[in-house]
């Protein structure tokens, strides 16, 4: 009997602890509330605060992120810096791949856990829901109270910054902002190719034709170019295809030659948002894109490798021409020069199409949102912090991050100067602390940047921390002409052709009918064009498409997006 | 107190909970295939909206198509993956030497650890237009390159061909463990009467193997929906989506990617109605022909 009984007692203990780590995990979540400090600790004002302030987020992140030895998200030189210069503890309620952030995020909702006080969300979907959710401040007041004037400034410049997070006249979250006209494309070139067949770079599509063409039937040193264009059509895998729309190989700017950039909202004809896609226009650029893969001037494998794919065409010096951002200078740099140290490579204007202009897609500047709970004690924390970013961004001379964070982290001393070529660290890897900030990269003004690489194109030399910092990211032997560093003239030409850059003009969460309908329109789409283009359908398919795409919702998806255009417009 | 059978089925007691509480209260959820789900209204806040999921999915023009290729794909993946492995297994089973058996057996168990993010990377690489195959294995055949993965005959057959290549090394080994099974005195007594090593394939070995292949098809029935998501979804393009969109390629990116919670359950559903009556019919056949039974 004794021995029957212990066996009992041993199993029902088994099914208790068994039943108590189970109730524990799902208790886990809710004890991450904030802990407010007493009211009226105006720390706000005397720039710390007296008693910890606590503020509780996600982190989401991906490979590029990069820790030091014993750092992690949750403390690393940017958490206690935070600690130590304003009292703030910054908490994760924890930290997860990138790619598994929205689901997360979706099923704390679905279970009522408390959101973290602060979150940075980029999925658009996600943010309109949280939107509708209710469970999210409207931070405009705050903003008004507790934004420093560098801040106000940075998001007065145009009123499109807010288009995401403006519900009912109410800002639902700070934009995340990137540099401007980030991945507005230009066209890459190996300019030794150009020399030994003698020939210029290309003014118009009919001149690019030549070029190519001259490309694929000269031999140039390494065998002909096969193919000389290297762009992808695959599109991100999304819900809704973005093929023609990439930020590296990039092939926006053959439809931009027509006159209109697929997948994008704009007034293309008339006063009314219509869909890129279903312009007439898209015909004859669909015509052609079939001509360029039949002659082999793109890739017969254009519809199924991605842009890193892509990519390596060009970085292996098989393909002598790419459409990419100004940071495409790195590419060329890290991959180009490195496979073939004689490459040289020169950003150009994007060529005039038979609308006689060029045209391109251009890159919306909010990338995301910082999203507050409503229940946040301490949106002042946040603002806090967030002038502080604004300060390290572009700090003044003499501050403690005039060279950077850290030495060792994002910038190594080299013969007595600062140096952040990454072949220059001891173990050849730099840490970027901005990746760490609750925006995920430096809070800088969307132009400054931009300006700064042109005043280096016009030979002015930096000036500031800033300047000074961006100035040392480009290697020594290389400025010696400003005028060939291809990042600065990168700059310099996106500038020039900023009216070539066409805009989506929705940049609202999918309505109601994309969300039911929008796959199938889309698929249907991504079929047609690629069938096109592979000469698998004839070209008169693409007026069936427009048909249908039409009849099978599009036409209720325009008046949607036309709706949303206007209440958004309207509250000016 | 408790009987000697009573402390055995106490012990049971942990394991039904747990199946309980991970795969019998989750069904509650299938209520949202009937809502307009809303993560932050819940089951209870959320709009009932009926049949609406399932309308809006069956009345896509390319739904029929999706699960046409979906049953394609599927069957011919059960078929192969059923096939192969018994032929393997058998011809395995007649080799000898003992190293060499086990060398082999492990190689074609490798792969199936391998993920297919990297095996879908390598296998675009492999057939691409300037991949080993269009560069280096056709041309000496004096044949023109082929666009492999831009067309939808090929895509299936390429997705069919790799998984049975990934995976046949796993189920080999369930098909060695039977063959490990059977009796040797019934290969001694068919050697006394004279039979050769064909002969005793086919009347000792198969007949033996007959139950354990019944086992495993009848449960394969279960996936005649599942065409393999991860493996399509990195292989696929918008070229073959004719050929090759199936239901879960299709749930991926109408349901979860759009947030539309409530029709992506609905296709699980459907998916899961379908998976048990292909099973129960396959266990009935079983039973009535092959006079086996599982339960």
């Amino acid at each position: 009997m004794r021995k029957k009984l212990s066996k009992a007692t041993a199993i029902l203990l088994i099914t208790t602890v068994a039943f108590s780590t189970l109730a524990a995990c799902s208790n886990g979540g809710s004890n991450s509330g904030n802990s407010p400090s007493e009211a009226g600790d105006n720390g706000f004002a005397k720039g710390k605060f007296d008693s910890p302030v606590t503020l509780t987020t996600i982190g989401c992140i991906n490979s590029s992120y990069k820790f030091k030895e014993g750092e992690s998200l949750e403390n690393n030189l940017h958490t206690q810096y935070m600690k130590e210069n304003l009292n703030i503890d910054i908490k994760y309620k924890y930290v997860t791949a990138a790619d598994q952030c929205s689901n997360k995020i979706r099923l704390d909702m679905a279970a009522n856990d408390p959101l973290p006080d602060v979150m940075s969300i980029a999925d658009p979907q996600l943010m309109a829901d949280l939107i509708d959710s209710g469970k999210m401040m409207d931070i405009s007041e705050a903003f008004e109270k507790y934004a420093s004037p560098e801040l106000k400034k940075m998001y007065s410049v145009d009123d499109s910054y807010w288009a995401q997070v403006v519900k009912d006249g109410k800002k639902y979250g700070i934009p995340v902002l990137a540099r401007a006209q980030q991945n507005d494309p230009l066209l890459w070139i190996r300019t030794d190719y150009l020399k030994k067949m003698n020939m210029e770079a290309p003014k118009t599509f009919d001149d690019l034709e030549k070029l190519m063409d001259a490309m694929v039937n000269t031999d140039l040193g390494k065998g002909k170019n096969n193919p000389p264009l290297a762009i992808s059509l695959k599109g991100n895998g999304g819900s809704l295809w973005d093929g023609p729309v990439s930020w590296r190989g990039d092939a926006s700017w053959i439809f931009g030659g027509f006159g209109v950039i697929p997948t994008y909202w704009n007034k293309w004809h008339g006063d009314q948002l219509e869909y890129g896609s279903i312009q007439p226009e898209m015909k004859d650029a669909l015509a052609l894109m079939a001509d360029w893969f039949k002659k082999g001037y793109i890739s017969p494998d254009v519809g199924l490798i991605d842009v890193g794919k892509s990519d390596e065409t060009f970085r292996t010096g098989q393909a002598g021409i790419t459409a990419g951002p100004v940071f495409t200078s790195t590419v060329v740099r890290n991959y180009v020069q490195k496979n073939d140290p004689n490459a040289t490579v020169s950003p150009f204007e994007i060529p005039a199409g038979p609308s006689g202009k060029a045209g391109r897609h251009f890159t919306p500047v909010p990338t995301g949102a910082l999203m507050v709970s409503k229940d946040y004690k301490h949106v002042d924390a946040l603002f806090l912090y967030l002038n502080k970013l604004v300060e390290i961004g572009n700090p003044a001379s003499g501050s403690e991050f005039e060279k950077g964070w850290k030495e060792g982290y994002d910038y190594v001393m080299k013969d007595g100067k600062v140096s952040k070529l990454e072949a220059d660290f001891p173990d050849k890897i730099a840490v970027n602390p901005s990746k760490y900030f609750l925006t995920g990269q430096p809070l800088i003004d969307t132009q400054l940047e931009f300006d700064t690489q042109m005043k280096f194109y016009n030979g002015e030399k930096p000036s500031t921390p800033y300047e000074q910092s961006l100035y040392d990211l480009i290697p020594e032997n290389e400025r010696q002409n400003p005028k060939t560093v291809n990042d600065w003239l990168g700059a310099k030409l996106v500038a020039d052709q900023k009216s070539a850059s066409i805009a989506n003009l929705f940049l609202g969460p999918q309505t109601e009918t994309m969300k039911s309908k929008g796959e199938a329109l889309s698929k249907m789409e991504s079929e047609t064009f690629l069938k096109i283009i592979y000469g698998k359908a004839p070209i008169d398919e693409f007026d069936t498409f427009v048909k249908n795409w039409k009849s099978m919702g599009g036409d209720k998806i325009t008046e949607e997006v036309n709706a949303w255009y206007e209440a958004v417009n309207s509250g000016k | 107190m408790l009987g000697r059978k009573g402390i055995l089925y106490a012990m049971l007691l942990p394991g039904i909970l747990l199946t309980f509480i991970f795969h019998y209260m989750p069904m509650i959820g299938l209520v949202i295939s009937f809502q307009n789900f809303k993560p932050w209204l819940g089951i209870t806040g959320s709009e009932w909206v009926g049949w609406d999921n399932f309308r809006t999915v069956f009345q896509r023009d390319d739904s029929l198509q999706v699960i046409w290729n979906t049953l394609f794909i599927a069957c011919a993946k059960i078929i192969v993956n059923l096939v192969v492995p018994v032929v393997f297994a058998l011809l395995l089973n007649e080799v000898r030497q003992a190293r060499f058996k086990k060398t082999i057996q492990t190689l074609v168990y490798l792969p199936h650890f391998l993920s297919w993010v990297i095996l879908g990377g390598i296998v675009i690489d492999i057939l691409s237009s300037k991949g080993i195959v269009n560069t280096v294995i056709l041309p000496t055949f004096g044949i023109d390159p082929i666009l492999f993965m831009a067309d939808g005959n090929w895509f299936r057959f390429i997705v069919i061909a790799t998984d049975s290549w990934k995976e046949f090394g796993f189920a080999t080994i369930v098909f060695l463990a039977a063959l490990a099974g059977i009796d040797p005195s019934l290969y001694e007594a068919a050697e006394v009467d004279g039979a050769g090593r064909w002969k005793m394939t086919w009347h000792v070995t198969l007949p033996a193997l007959v139950p354990i292949v019944i086992v495993v098809a009848t449960l394969a029935m279960g996936n005649v929906l599942n065409a393999g998501f991860d493996q399509i979804f990195n292989l696929y393009n918008p070229l073959v989506y004719e050929k090759g969109d199936i239901i879960d390629t299709f749930v991926y990116r109408v349901g979860l990617l759009s947030s539309q919670f409530g029709l992506a359950t609905a296709i699980g559903l459907f998916k899961s109605l379908i998976g048990f009556i292909m099973i129960i019919s396959a266990y009935q056949l079983a039973s009535r022909f092959a006079n086996y039974r599982i339960f």
